[in-house]
């Protein structure tokens, strides 16, 4: 929650940077153990201490992708985009929920995203996002084989 | 490109499942199906970037979906640096509170937003002072690796 005249929450109560970013790595904390409501109720009250913070939204929109809360989650993404367009996390989520969606076209634009700002392999979400690519890589590679029989088959006959 | 029969093997072998994503597979299936549009475009851009990819991937893929910046090694702090401990959050309580009053008194009607949200913050509060107060996990909070070794 915010208002442009009065600030953040946030603001208000006087929380640094450091503060917010140790309340996240606790959120985060439970996400890894498993404990997802509690990550949850830390991350949307991040979100509303801090509307602007695109780590409070990507963090918020990975968690929700993980419970298939789709339309919530691209939501939250999106915002983290709009605010930090460098961040490789919601790419990757993004691309992961269009995928569900059916909708591989905009699902590759998001995962080739993640991966060109990670050329080097070393961001465990840029490459989670790699594995989406090889995924449908491989189906479109069996695609064409069975193609490439039936062409064959017909021939023959 | 490199190594690309090994890559092509580990998907085989169950890359998508090992990363949590098998359930996936059939979505990415029925969707080129489904694609109408640039079906070309996108064969060319996986095909681009699949042969570009140096193989050395797999072994350090993210298994659940990726937070972001909040997962980012460098905003650890030591245990003894940190900036948060259980007498802050209580301090923070205490200015929520106030901030709370204070829109209760502007109770206008319009006001039901700023309400809810101020409810997800105490939600928040709480589970962080539970966190806190849970001296095992405040004594080893060097990183996100020691915190999965605690039960929350």
């Amino acid at each position: 929650m915010t208002d442009k005249t009065l600030g953040t929450v946030r603001e208000k109560l006087n929380i640094s940077p450091q503060e917010f970013a140790e309340m996240g790595r606790v959120g985060a904390m439970y996400y890894q153990q498993g404990n997802f409501e509690k990550a949850r109720t830390i991350f949307e009250g991040l979100v509303e201490l801090d509307p602007e913070s695109a780590n409070a939204h990507s963090a918020l929109g990975g968690l929700l992708t993980l419970q298939q809360d789709d339309s919530k989650a691209v939501e939250h993404l999106k915002k983290a985009i709009e605010i930090n367009p460098s961040q490789i996390a919601p790419y990757v989520n993004l691309g992961e929920i269009y995928i569900r969606q059916q909708k591989i076209e905009t699902a590759v634009a998001n995962l080739k995203r993640a991966i060109e700002l990670d050329p080097d392999e070393r961001d465990p979400g840029a490459n989670r996002a790699r594995a989406m690519v090889l995924g449908i890589y491989q189906v479109i590679k069996s695609e064409e084989d069975l193609e490439d029989i039936n062409l064959a088959t017909e021939n023959i006959n | 490109m490199f190594g690309f029969g090994k890559l092509l093997g580990s998907v085989a072998g169950g890359l998508l499942d090992k990363i949590g994503l098998g359930s996936i597979a059939p979505f990415v299936k029925m969707g080129l199906n489904a694609l109408t549009g640039n079906w070309l475009g996108v064969a060319q851009d996986v095909f681009s970037l699949v042969s570009n990819f140096k193989g050395n991937f797999q072994n350090n893929a993210s298994k659940l979906p990726p937070l972001g910046g909040f997962e980012n090694p460098t905003n650890n702090f030591a245990a003894e640096n940190s900036p948060l401990n259980g007498n802050r959050i209580v301090d923070l309580f205490k200015g929520l509170s106030q901030l709370f009053r204070g829109f209760k008194n502007l109770a206008d009607g319009n006001r039901g937003n700023d309400l809810g949200g101020l409810s997800r913050i105490f939600n928040a509060f709480r589970t962080l002072g539970e966190a806190f107060n849970n001296n095992q996990l405040y004594t080893n909070r060097l990183s996100i690796s020691q915190y999965t070794n605690i039960q929350a």
